[in-house]
């Protein structure tokens, strides 16, 4: 089930909430672990064992963080049991040829099992005593399947109460709405312009169009899990959860040192808190500091997917990152023109590596969108950018727009106002049109 | 960061990155390629012998139910029937010989769905008229509009009563497989017959739909090759072998099991651009071996 989804918003939610609200405050926690668990289990019917994966994984690391606290002499054993058991279940349907599906959310929930485990250890927190609110914070629906990663003491701290309050009832709402929309209104159609791009085929790819897809695909990428943050966020916010931010304008960013602290910054905090700094971070001179990135940089690329271009991305990042460490971070950092520029050219050529799951077409897209090296060409519609421009241009525009902070500050002002009501509303009708246009028609992104 | 800085960075980036996106891909495609410079829209393709030229595996025996059977003078052909050299003399049927090279599509009409598009945009072809669109079935092309060429947005019937085509090619039919076959068959006969009524010395091509890569065909109850057969099977009976033919390309773009070869798309359902000019080579061979 995913939170664009029409059995989402017209049925699970509204039940949802209403179970939730109408049920004494104290029993609230039990409807949000049943309805996580229903939440999780409806999206997986076809692998039902998924679901007892995840309540084993979460009573495992119950018992280990209790056992690292309680049996201080063999602490150590016990974490790296903790560890080992779910690293085992991750690698296992990653990277094991021959496993075609990964069970939803198991990146994300292993890398919560073993944050707090880390925490329990090093003393960062108590261990949880109860066993009903741990498995709350790694069933927790809003947070399950696309993050945030969100941490033991985040997830305590951004607990608020749990009473209804229609105020925050109301913002949670308008969040979920702004999340929708980038979502369904501006992801789901640049991912279409991507769909038909591959289609043509990239021998077949005009320049002009390669960069407009690269640019496309770069924002469909950002508004598709931005989009989804949001409403996880808005979600959290409505049942009385604070979730931290996953996202802050990252295409404003000036480096990409820059970037991956304001991009998916719950996995950027993991790696740097529990594999980063604990290998030493930048305190073992340059070397060792090299060395770490290198680590980190290698075990970002491949956690998002198993194939070998996964690795040759996060390799890339390393040597941007290195790069502007020792050479030209600060002056990218100070100079605002050149900063921009640089990252505006470098974001469309990572997550073009990113995507192009295939050495020999990431070649042929390079060759495309820059043919002065050469490269075979085939019969290429000279004018199929401007065909593009006509069709998507309007959602590149948007998808540029919404990239800055302009609309969100915006959006701020008018957040409680009539005016902001009405703009949600248009945009909640819009998102629901397509969705419903897409239900009717499943091959509206895919017609002949 | 102070709201004040928030929208400096803000206009900054989006004044960057506008003329950025058209600048860079100017200056990149007025680098010198190959397709930088000519009048054309399309560019002929630099390797195109390589493109038309067959693969060197043997064609493909077509399981399409009506294969091969009968030969041209049944107004049926399909991409067995013809060879994919250049060369009329191999043509079954040739009476009078006509040679591909010879078909010019001057005064010719296009209509179609995203395939037919598709043909409009990478085949190569010039000088014919496209009645196209994605989305396009024969229960539409009454009441949708189209762009066609100086005319502007036009309906099928408004097209036909302006303009007279020597050749018309129909390939319609796959974005109609949800509806009741019987309808879809009725339909598509009523769409052939205003043609033919509106144009009498036309001469009609009626298109086998292209086939679905196998990964498609075997997961989609709707869209698959079965449904697809059936229906190209029903609309080939509209061929006389006079005024109405029926062409048909898959054995050129299927792969052994009868489905499209899995290498010539990625999304199982649209060759890649780059093939279009084997199709296209095709159109002119058939249409010579009908004429013929």
């Amino acid at each position: 089930m995913v939170f664009s989804g029409i059995d989402f918003i017209c049925y699970f939610l509204p039940a949802f909430l209403l179970c939730y609200f109408t049920i004494p405050e104290k029993y609230r926690k039990y409807v949000l672990v049943l309805g996580s668990f229903i939440f999780y289990t409806s999206g997986t019917l076809e692998h039902p064992l998924y679901i007892f994966l995840l309540i084993a994984t979460s009573l495992v690391d119950f018992y280990i963080g209790q056992a690292i606290q309680t049996r201080k002499n063999e602490k150590k054993q016990f974490l790296i049991i903790g560890i080992s058991y779910n690293l085992f279940w991750l690698l296992l349907f990653k990277y094991m040829p021959g496993i075609s599906s990964l069970p939803v959310g198991i990146s994300f929930y292993t890398f919560k099992g073993i944050s707090y485990m880390v925490d329990v250890y090093t003393g960062k927190i108590q261990a949880e005593k109860r066993v009903l609110n741990f498995v709350l914070y790694m069933c927790f629906f809003p947070a399950l399947t696309a993050g945030p990663i969100i941490t033991y003491p985040q997830f305590e701290a951004g607990k608020r109460d749990t009473s209804f309050d229609l105020e925050r009832f109301k913002s949670g709402f308008y969040t979920f709405i702004t999340g929708l929309g980038l979502k369904v209104l501006l992801a789901n159609n640049l991912a279409s312009m991507w769909r038909n791009i591959q289609s043509i085929g990239f021998d077949s790819v005009s320049t002009p169009l390669a960069w407009l897809g690269a640019i496309a695909l770069s924002l469909q990428i950002y508004f598709d899990f931005y989009g989804y943050s949001l409403m996880a966020a808005g979600i959290g916010k409505i049942l009385g959860y604070a979730i931290p931010k996953n996202f802050k304008h990252p295409y404003m960013s000036r480096t990409t040192t820059e970037f991956w602290r304001r991009w998916h910054i719950t996995l950027g905090a993991f790696f740097r808190n529990y594999v980063y700094i604990p290998l030493g971070g930048n305190r073992g001179g340059t070397t060792k500091t090299i060395r770490n990135l290198f680590v980190v940089w290698v075990l970002t690329g491949i956690w998002h997917g198993s194939t070998i271009t996964f690795l040759l991305w996060g390799v890339f990042l390393f040597v941007v990152i290195v790069l502007e460490k020792y050479l030209y971070g600060n002056f990218l950092s100070k100079n605002a023109l050149a900063g921009h520029l640089y990252m505006i050219l470098l974001i469309p050529l990572s997550w073009l590596i990113f995507q192009i799951g295939n050495f020999g077409e990431l070649a042929v897209y390079f060759s495309r969108l820059f043919p002065f090296f050469g490269g075979e060409v085939f019969p290429t519609l000279k004018t199929d950018y401007i065909k593009y421009l006509s069709d998507y241009g309007v959602y590149i525009l948007l998808g540029l727009l919404f990239s800055t902070y302009l609309p969100y500050n915006l959006l701020r002002k008018i957040n409680g106002k009539f005016v902001g009501w009405v703009f949600m509303a248009i945009v909640f009708a819009l998102s629901m049109y397509c969705i419903f246009k897409g239900l009717d028609d499943p091959f509206l992104y895919f017609t002949f | 960061m102070s709201i004040r800085k928030e929208n400096t960075t803000s206009i900054i980036f989006i004044i960057l990155s506008l003329p950025f996106v058209f600048l860079i891909a100017y200056i990149i495609s007025g680098g010198g390629t190959a397709d930088a410079q000519g009048p054309s829209v399309i560019d002929p393709p630099a390797t195109g012998d390589e493109v038309l030229a067959p693969d060197g595996d043997a064609p493909v025996e077509s399981t399409d139910p009506i294969g091969d059977t009968k030969g041209p003078s049944d107004g049926i052909i399909t991409g067995n029937d013809v060879g994919t050299g250049s060369g009329s003399s191999d043509n079954p049927g040739a009476g009078t010989a006509l040679s591909p090279d010879d078909i010019s599509f001057e005064n010719c009409l296009f209509i179609g769905d995203s395939r037919t598009v598709g043909i409009r945009d990478y085949s190569g072809i010039e000088g014919a008229d496209f009645f196209a669109d994605v989305g396009m079935s024969v229960f539409k092309t009454d009441s949708i509009k189209v762009s066609v060429g100086d005319m502007g947005k036009v309906t099928l019937q408004e097209l036909l009563s302006q303009k007279k085509y020597d050749r018309i090619y129909v390939m319609l039919g796959i974005n109609e497989l949800g509806y009741a076959f019987n309808d879809i068959v009725e339909q598509y006969t009523k769409l052939v017959e205003s043609i033919t009524a509106a144009q009498p010395d036309a001469t009609v091509f009626v298109m086998a739909n292209m086939h679905v890569a196998e990964s498609r065909s075997s997961t989609d109850s709707i869209y698959n090759n079965t449904n697809i057969n059936r229906l190209n099977n029903s609309i080939s009976e509209l061929a006389d072998g006079d005024k109405i033919f029926y062409l048909d390309v898959n054995p050129i773009f299927d792969d052994a099991g009868g489905a499209l070869d899995a290498s010539l798309t990625s999304d199982g359902t649209h060759i890649y651009g780059k093939h279009y000019p084997r199709w296209a080579q095709f159109l002119r061979e058939a249409t010579a071996a009908a004429l013929s």
